[in-house]
Formats: C-alpha cells, sequence, structure tokens
C-alpha cells in the first residue's frame, strides 16, 4: 500500500489508505497525486499540522461521494450497450424492487449484488437508530480490536522500513552477566567480528543515546543512533534526502561533525525542508552538518521507536575520557552488531565462525569474557526477522499481545451478538415480506444471499468507524508520555495489514451478524408467515437467539472478572509497603562532566548545591544521591559484594544493590533505621569508609549476629563510567535500617546497602528537594537551581518522586484502564443486548401470556414464569463465563501482584451485576406485557 | 432534451474546466471552485462530478504520465467538448431568463 508513498510528503497514511479504498480505480492514482500536489503546497503555506488536517477532512469528505461513484461506475452499462443506456433502464423501471428484479431476470451477479445493496440501503435507512446503534458499537468493538492488533503487529510483524534484502541482517549478541544469551557488545568485540568472521561481508555497531537538540526555543532530548559509518551501507536504507555518512566520517580526527535526520524530526522541526541538508543543527552544544534525512518510519534496532537523528560513533562532543573508555575498553558493551551475509555464505557457516572468535576472546581476555557466574561469554547469531526485537523481549510482548487482543476480541464477540439478534428481530419482522418473495419464487440461496448482502451494508461502515477508532486509540499509545527525559516515539502505523485485518474483522463480524438472521430468516413457514402468526415459540429447543444470550453472558463475566482482578491488583500493589515515603519530595539528576570534575572537585560542588537550594525559600530539606530507589536510577548501581569468611551461599543468583547518599538521606525519604547509626557530614574523604545495610544483607552475611561494625568489601565495575579505576574498598557497618523496595513494587526481598555520597563518589546524582508545603512547589525550584549545562541531558527532569514512583505500575496500570473500560464497554453492551433479545421475546410471546391468564392464570405465574426463562439462559452462559475465566485468570497471575487468580470479590461482583442486568432486563418487560388486557390482545387477530 | 439540464455543482465543475483551459486537472479545477465559490469541494466529489459528466459526453480527459518537473505525479487533464459547452451556454442562458426582473433579498446583481 506504501508502494507509491512519496517519502517526502507528510500524507497521513491512514487517511491516504482510506482514500485510496473508496476511489475508483481509474480515479484514484490521479486524485492522490492531487491531493498530494496540494498537501505540498499547503504545507508550504500553511504549515505541515494544518496541511495535515485538511487533507484528512478532503478524505473525511471524499468517502461518500467516492463509494456512489463506485457503485455508480459498476452499474454502468456494459462495453457494446449504447452510451446513455443506463438512464433509460433507469427511467423505464422505477423503482430499486424493479430494478433488483431485472437484475436477477438478466442473472449478472454483479448487478443482483448492486440491487441487493441498494435495497438494503433503503430498507436500512428506514431503521436509522438501529442503522447507527449497530454501526457504533460494531465499530467500536472492531476499532479496539484493530488498534491491539496495531499494537502487536508493529511489534512482532511488520517489516522493517528500508532494510534492502533484509533476509541476509544478521544480528550478533554478546551474552549477559546473568547468562541471558542476547546481550550488546564492546567496540573492541566488534572489531574483532568484523575482522574474523569471514561470512560476514560488513557489519555495523549501533548504539543507543540521548543527545540534546539546541538552537530552539526549550532545549529537546533527540533519541539519537550512534552508528559506525557503514550503517546505511550495511543495512540498504538510503537517505531520501541528501546522502548517507562517508567512510572515516565520525573517525577521531574527523574536520566536522555530521547528522542524518530522522524522517519526524525533520517534518516536525524543520517544516520538511529539503534545504536542511548541508545546514547544520545543534547537538550536545556543537554543530553538526546535517548530510541527510532518512526515510520516514526506519526503526531502531534496539526498540521499536523511530530513532530522531544518527550519528557517527565517536563524532559528537562527550567527555574524551568516557568516548575513549566506551570504544577501547572489552567490559564496556553497549553496541548491537548488524552483520550482512556474504552472498554464499549461510547463517550456519556464521554461527560457526562465531564460536571460533568467541572461544579465541574467551581464552584470550577471560576478565571481560567471564560472566558473573564464571562462565565464558558466547555469541549467539540471529537472523533479522527473529531479531526485531531482544528475542526474551518478544516472547513477553507476545503474550501481552494475544492479551489485549483476546479482551478487544471479546468485546467485539458482545457487539456482534448484540448485532445479530437486532437482525434476528429484523427478520422476524420481516417474515411476511420474505415470504412473499419465496411464494413469487426466490429461491433459499437466493434469499440468504440477499440477507448478507444487507448486513454488509452496516459491517462495512462500521469497520470504517472502527479505522478511526482504531487511528484514535493509536494515537493515544503514541502519546502517551512517562515522566521521564528519554524522548519514546512508538511506532506504531496502521499499515496495510492492520488496514486488511480491519476489513477482515468488519467483513467477519457481518458474515457472523447477518448469517445467523439469514439462515433462519430464509426458512420462513410461508403459510403461517402470511396469515400473521408466525410467531408461535417453538418450545424445547435452545434458538438462535438463546444462544446468543449464553454467549453475551458469557463473554461479559470473563471481562468484568478480568477488570476487576486487575483493579483489585493495582490497589494491591500500590498498597505494598515501598519503604520510602516520596511525600513532599521533587527529583532531578545532575550530570558533572568528568574531565571538569574529578571526585574532589565533584564533591565540592554537591556540598555547594546542598547549601545553595537549602537558602532558598520554601525548601524544607536538600539531599543527594547516586541513585533513587524505585527508578530507573537504580540501573548500574550494582557491585559485588565480599566478605571474608562469610558464605553467602554461592549458588544462588544475587545482585546487591547500593546507593550513595549524603547524610539526611534516609531521614527525609523516611527509610527507618532499626539500629546504630546513619551518616553524618564527618563521614567524608578523611573519615574511615562506612556503610548502611539493610536486614536482608546482615542476615545474609553474619545470620544469627550483629552486623553492626562488620566489615564488606565492595567492587564498583561501574566506576569505570566515572572516570575512576575499579578496586575492592572496605567499608564498615554503622547501620542497619529495615527492608524496603528498591528496584520493582514485587519484588523479593533484596540486599541493599547505602554508603556517604561524600566517601563513594558518582559524577550523576539525583538531587531530592523536600518542600515545606508540597513537592509540585520544588519542581520550579529545581528547574531553576538545577539546570542542564552544555550539553548535558538530564536523565529525569525535574518531576515529584511520586509520579517517578507511579512508572513503576505503569503496566498494571495500563491493563486495568484497559480492561476496566473493556469491562465497563462490555457490561453496557450485554445488558442492552440481553434486555433486547429478552424483550424481543417477551413481547412475541403476548399473545401466549394473554392465553393463559385468560384461562386463569396469575398475572404474578406468568411474570415469574418469564423472568425463570430468562434467567436460565444468563445462569447458563454465567457458568459458561466461569468455565472460560477461570483458566484464563490463572495464565494472568503473574501479572496479578498478590491477588489470587480466582479471588471470590472478583468473581461474585461479576456474576451479582451480571444477574441483575439479566433479571432487569427479563423483568421490565415481562411487567410490561402482563399489564396488556389479555381480550385486547386476543381480539388483535 | 432533458439531459442538457446540468446540476448545478456539475455546471460548476464545468465552468472552472472552461475557465481553467489547457490547465484543467483535478487539483486545479477543485481549487478554482473554492476560490471562486467559496464552497468546499472534496476530491472524492469532484472526481465524481467528472465522471458523470464524462459519461454524458460533455467532457474528455486525457491522462498525463508522470513528468519529473511535478514529483512523477500522474494527473488527468479534462477539457470541455463542442456538446459540453453547448450544454454549459444552455444551463447558463437558462439560469438568465429564471433570474431575468427578480429581486432577490440577497442582492443578487450588487457589488463584486
Amino acid at each position: 500500500m506504501s508502494a507509491g508513498l512519496d517519502p517526502s510528503t507528510p500524507a497521513p497514511r491512514i487517511a491516504r489508505a482510506l482514500l485510496s479504498v473508496v476511489l475508483p480505480a481509474a480515479d484514484r492514482r490521479f486524485a492522490l497525486a492531487d491531493l498530494e500536489e496540494e498537501l505540498e503546497q499547503r504545507v508550504a503555506r500553511d504549515g505541515a499540522g494544518s496541511a495535515r488536517s485538511w487533507y484528512r477532512r478532503q478524505v473525511l469528505r471524499s468517502v461518500l461521494p467516492g463509494l456512489r461513484s463506485r457503485i455508480a461506475v459498476l452499474s454502468r452499462p456494459l462495453p457494446g450497450q449504447v452510451a446513455g443506456g443506463a438512464q433509460r433502464v433507469k427511467g423505464a423501471l422505477g423503482s430499486a424492487e424493479d430494478r433488483h428484479r431485472m437484475a436477477r431476470r438478466r442473472g449478472n451477479p454483479v448487478m443482483t449484488f448492486l440491487g441487493d445493496l441498494r435495497f438494503g440501503f433503503r430498507s436500512l435507512r428506514r431503521s436509522p437508530l438501529a442503522l447507527t446503534v449497530t454501526v457504533l458499537s460494531l465499530g467500536l468493538g472492531i476499532g479496539a480490536v484493530t488498534a491491539a492488533y496495531a499494537v502487536v503487529n508493529s511489534l512482532l510483524f511488520r517489516a522493517p522500513v528500508g532494510l534492502s534484502q533484509p533476509d541476509r541482517l544478521v544480528t550478533l549478541y554478546t551474552s549477559e552477566d546473568d547468562g541471558d544469551a542476547y546481550g550488546l557488545s564492546s567496540f573492541p568485540d566488534y572489531e574483532d567480528a568484523v575482522r574474523e568472521i569471514e561470512s560476514m561481508q560488513d557489519a555495523a555497531a549501533i548504539a543507543i543515546r540521548t543527545l540534546t537538540l539546541g538552537g530552539t526555543l526549550e532545549p529537546r532530548a533527540l533519541l539519537a543512533e550512534e552508528v559506525t559509518a557503514n550503517y546505511f551501507a550495511v543495512t540498504g536504507i538510503r537517505p531520501v534526502i541528501g546522502r548517507e555518512f562517508a567512510p572515516g566520517e565520525g573517525q577521531a580526527g574527523a574536520a566536522l561533525p555530521v547528522a542524518v535526520l530522522g524522517h519526524d524530526l525533520w517534518v516536525e522541526q524543520f517544516g520538511g525542508d529539503p534545504g536542511v541538508v548541508g545546514g547544520t543543527v545543534r547537538l550536545n552544544g556543537r554543530e553538526h552538518t546535517v548530510v541527510g534525512v532518512a526515510p520516514d518510519g526506519v526503526v531502531s534496532r534496539r526498540a521499536p521507536l523511530e530513532p530522531d537523528v544518527w550519528v557517527p560513533l565517536g563524532n559528537t562532543e562527550g567527555p574524551e575520557s568516557l568516548r575513549n573508555a566506551g570504544l577501547r575498553d572489552r567490559g564496556a558493551r553497549r553496541f548491537l552488531i548488524l552483520g550482512r551475509l556474504r552472498a554464499d555464505a549461510s547463517l550456519d557457516n556464521l554461527r560457526a565462525q562465531a564460536s571460533v572468535l568467541e572461544d579465541r576472546l574467551a581464552e584470550e581476555y577471560p576478565g571481560a569474557w567471564t560472566d558473573s557466574r564464571g562462565r565464558a561469554r558466547a555469541l549467539s547469531a540471529v537472523s533479522e526477522r527473529d531479531s526485531r526485537l531482544k528475542p526474551g523481549t518478544r516472547t513477553l510482548l507476545g503474550g501481552i499481545g494475544v492479551f489485549f487482543v483476546g479482551i478487544t476480541g471479546l468485546i467485539l464477540l458482545i457487539a456482534c451478538s448484540n448485532v445479530t439478534s437486532l437482525f434476528l428481530a429484523r427478520a422476524n419482522r420481516r417474515s411476511r415480506e420474505i415470504a412473499v418473495r419465496a411464494a413469487l419464487g426466490a429461491g433459499r440461496r437466493r434469499l440468504i444471499a440477499m440477507l448478507l448482502t444487507e448486513a454488509l451494508i452496516p459491517g462495512v461502515a462500521a469497520g470504517l468507524v472502527g479505522l478511526l477508532v482504531a487511528a484514535w486509540i493509536v494515537g493515544l499509545v503514541g502519546a502517551a508520555s512517562l515522566p521521564m527525559n528519554v524522548p519514546i516515539r512508538l511506532s506504531i502505523d496502521l499499515d496495510g495489514r492492520v488496514l486488511t485485518f480491519a476489513v477482515a474483522s468488519a467483513i467477519g463480524a457481518s458474515l457472523v451478524f447477518g448469517l445467523l438472521p439469514a439462515l433462519q430468516g430464509s426458512r420462513p413457514e410461508i403459510l403461517s408467515a402470511l396469515k400473521g402468526d408466525g410467531r408461535i415459540r417453538r418450545k424445547g429447543r435452545l434458538n438462535a437467539r438463546d444462544a446468543l444470550v449464553v454467549i453475551q453472558c458469557a463473554a461479559s463475566l470473563v471481562l468484568l472478572v478480568g477488570a476487576t482482578l486487575f483493579v483489585r491488583a493495582l490497589g494491591s500493589a500500590t498498597r505494598t509497603e515501598l519503604g520510602v515515603d516520596p511525600e513532599r519530595v521533587a527529583v532531578a539528576t545532575k550530570t558533572l562532566d568528568p574531565q571538569d570534575h574529578g571526585p574532589e572537585q565533584g564533591i565540592q560542588y554537591y556540598r555547594e548545591l546542598r547549601s545553595r537550594l537549602a537558602a532558598v525559600p520554601g525548601v524544607a530539606d536538600v539531599q543527594l544521591s547516586r541513585s533513587l530507589e524505585l527508578t530507573l536510577l537504580l540501573l548500574g548501581s550494582t557491585v559485588d559484594v565480599t566478605v571474608a569468611g562469610a558464605d553467602p551461599r554461592l549458588d544462588e543468583e544475587e545482585t546487591y544493590f547500593r546507593n550513595a547518599v549524603t547524610p539526611g538521606y534516609l531521614k527525609m525519604l523516611r527509610i527507618p533505621l532499626l539500629r546504630g547509626r546513619s551518616f553524618q557530614e564527618g563521614d567524608d574523604q578523611n573519615a574511615p569508609l562506612v556503610a548502611v545495610v539493610n536486614q536482608t544483607l546482615a542476615d545474609r552475611f553474619w545470620p544469627g549476629e550483629d552486623a553492626l561494625g562488620r566489615r564488606f568489601e565492595v567492587t564498583d565495575p561501574g566506576a569505570v563510567r566515572h572516570g575512576l579505576t575499579p578496586e575492592p574498598r572496605t567499608f564498615q557497618v554503622i547501620g542497619i535500617a529495615s527492608d524496603g523496595k528498591y528496584g520493582d513494587f514485587d519484588e523479593a526481598p533484596t540486599p541493599y546497602f547505602w554508603t556517604s555520597l561524600y566517601q563513594d563518589y558518582a559524577s550523576t546524582v539525583a538531587v531530592s528537594v523536600k518542600g515545606v508545603e508540597s513537592a509540585e512547589a520544588m519542581i520550579s525550584v529545581l528547574r531553576d537551581h538545577v539546570r542542564p549545562e552544555g550539553g548535558e541531558v538530564q536523565l529525569l527532569p525535574p518531576s515529584t518522586y511520586a509520579s517517578q514512583l507511579s512508572i513503576q505500575f505503569v503496566h498494571l496500570r495500563v491493563a486495568s484502564r484497559v480492561l476496566t473500560w473493556g469491562g465497563a464497554f462490555g457490561l453496557f453492551l450485554a445488558v442492552i443486548g440481553i434486555y433486547g433479545i429478552v424483550s424481543v421475546a417477551v413481547t412475541e410471546r403476548t399473545r401466549e401470556m394473554a392465553v393463559r391468564m385468560a384461562i386463569g392464570a396469575e398475572r404474578g405465574q406468568v411474570l415469574r414464569a418469564i423472568v425463570r426463562d430468562g434467567m436460565k439462559l444468563a445462569l447458563l452462559g454465567l457458568a459458561l463465563g466461569v468455565l472460560i475465566a477461570l483458566p484464563a485468570a490463572r495464565a494472568v497471575r503473574s501479572v496479578l501482584a498478590g491477588v489470587s487468580p480466582l479471588d471470590p470479590l472478583a468473581f461474585a461482583a461479576g456474576l451479582g451485576l451480571l444477574l441483575l442486568a439479566a433479571l432487569l432486563a427479563s423483568a421490565l418487560p415481562a411487567r410490561r406485557a402482563t399489564r396488556i388486557d389479555p381480550m385486547r390482545t386476543l381480539r388483535q387477530e | 432534451m432533458p439531459g442538457r439540464f446540468l446540476p448545478e455543482f456539475e455546471l460548476y465543475v464545468m465552468l472552472a474546466v472552461a475557465r481553467l483551459g489547457d490547465g484543467a486537472y483535478g487539483a486545479s479545477v477543485r481549487q478554482e471552485i473554492e476560490a471562486r465559490t467559496g464552497r468546499p469541494v472534496s476530491i472524492g466529489a469532484l472526481y465524481a462530478a467528472l465522471g458523470r459528466v464524462e459519461a454524458k459526453g460533455y467532457l474528455l480527459t486525457q491522462k498525463a504520465d508522470p513528468e519529473p518537473g511535478r514529483r512523477g505525479r500522474p494527473r488527468k487533464y479534462c477539457r470541455l467538448t463542442p456538446a459540453g459547452e453547448d450544454a454549459v451556454a444552455h444551463s447558463a442562458e437558462m439560469l438568465g431568463r429564471m433570474m431575468e426582473g427578480l429581486q432577490l433579498a440577497g442582492d443578487p446583481g450588487g457589488t463584486p
């Protein structure tokens, strides 16, 4: 679908796709080209945003005329007929009915179909409310399921844009410390791989970093891919304007830094101006020459995100020491290796050569090539197809995808069964018309075809509504931002595959809800229908309508139970004792350039920063820390811990996290100290090294003994990042704090300790400020006093600590929101559906009730009988629902954060709500029916 | 000849095509109508109308293949047939006759 897309024109894709669907084939190419031309003029005149919304309006207004002329084109006279023939035929045959008959006689299936279509339009127009309800509820269902599919599609299935011969691309991973096979590689390893793996024609190294875009009103963080200069040659991605990186660009000593802009950044910041090539952009405070613009939709190899900019490795200004350490250190693994297979080599050849290389590296560099379990690291080669996502992530996301598609599928199922019941009722009302048709000789197949065609009309309309809904939901998902300063542009697109999915689900839905009524309606008992009493309910067997009630009750119960479970899980997660109190605290990060500040100057700077902030009115307390519990900053704060003589059960995989803090930190976050003392201002470079440990760590190393006063040895492998050498240092325990949560709110008790920042220096710190009144007021204090300088990117921009903690609950929050809305929507549809079905059934039994009452039945008796019938069905459906919900809830147990999948409250709430709904739905119409005077009902015959 | 009376929108389309001469194609016709009447015209409606007018034999179209000067975009150029010109003239004349001597609140002959 995107084949003809001019990549420099930002035509809204979904709108464009929609237009090309509705326009007749003969005009399509021209109309699209015309719109694109005007779009271009408007982008230049009014800007991209307003031009794109003009484009969307154009498309929306073109849908009806486009569809109409498609139909007109189809029904134009066939070649050979006299021009103007259609006009005459139209004149001679007045009504759609006549034309319909005419068409049938001609036996042309297209004409028959069009006749049915026209007739369907007319007959549906007579019940606009039913049509609206159908289109809207189906449309929402299709929209939800399509949006879920779009997310899954873009994460798992979508072929990446721009890659040439992707089946020849291979990703090479180095195993990680914990044994995970799919980790990043170091730059020296990359160089060795390029040299020694001969099956690899060429390979690029790719790292992700953030850069600050300057020269704009507000500095903006960009997602950048730092790549070797051959990146574009290896991937085959061709810039739409300008050129790719030249060989050698970015190497040390290259004259001018260069950059290739991402398509979205180019459109947003530079209005899609081709003249940007040759100009400069300011990245991290340094001018970069723009040499090219990448095509739209190029996704990072590291995450399903679209990079804003590509820069050659080593090109962009940054701390010299860091850069050198990053490129020469075999232990600094931050590169993804993407290689291209030689034409005459296979993946197996490559794997064999990689295993030779890994053996050599493990032998030559035992330090860097041994993981934390003491095993040699390994290289794994994975084809491009399987490496669009890191293999482990892939499985997880696949599970989440199935979950969302499942939930939305349930909603669509409920919507479908509602519409089915509507069409069933219509078919019943029209039984006389159908009987007439049958009596005049229409065969059963003919009748089914006619009724199905009618079902297609709301189905296709709902599909269009669904696409709009999906576009809206996808927009919301894409725009959802987290309170952190990492630009996230999820690349979710409604491409051809998603479009096909939406159309297929629309047609599928039409068949589902059209077929049942068509089958039932096309089998009229002609005689009784013509006489007008074809409404006698056959007893004893479950008819189609009953089955619908059962399905709806079951599906709604599954949705409701799911929603309740997730809401409960969220509640229980939020109530979990976190061990830190974020009240009135706002945070931001500060990074010092190791070139300008060694540990001495850095500590001096930190002391000054603290006293400067403490003097600001409204500030109650200021503390600095290397990391921040329960935030992303915790990453990279792991250290190796050993204790002389202690055996910390070596068979267990343990990660030791530590935080280096200023003296009042524990007190400010209300981390309870059980014994001993906390840090003092005097715990600085000149004093003995001290630490506060948590209960778990104390129990691990000194079980049954007093940990106070004990010593342990700490090695920080990450010290190299701060310009320090990693060497073991010995700390003495001065205090024991109670356990808390550090990485994740549902983690098991984890060993953890704190050191004094003045003794354990870090060049990046979190600045936490506690306000006298509120955390919100402190955000502006941080904005004013902890400003990023030079090319610094704040890992955490000023925000409240509470909002940072809430990121921890994002997955539960999203799931419970989806399910709550899904559940509410499903319940709403189900109640309407059950009410509709039961009330139609009751109305049809009015006569039977009248007879019963005429021969002496009490009103209450009749009422009870009807309600009993309705409830029987509902109970059947709910039982079925329980059978489905139980295993489904068990399947998602892992994310339920301690709530039992058999949570009685969730099941009771779901069952109760639905029973009440079913009771109301059958009692209200039954009551109305029994109020009617029996004699009047009977006299109507 | 009932076919010679044109619906208003088709009349607009044909007038725009006549005005634009050799430069009449989808986008230019659409803009011409919008600019002169202020009536928003969707590209779908325009092509539908062009199709109808062509079917009546009032319009000829010619497909022009992509040229580099237009960023490789194809165009469909249109021009009125003699019958089309007659039909426009006829409609305009009939419209004029109906308007003759008529005073409307909106002052049709007012300032430009």
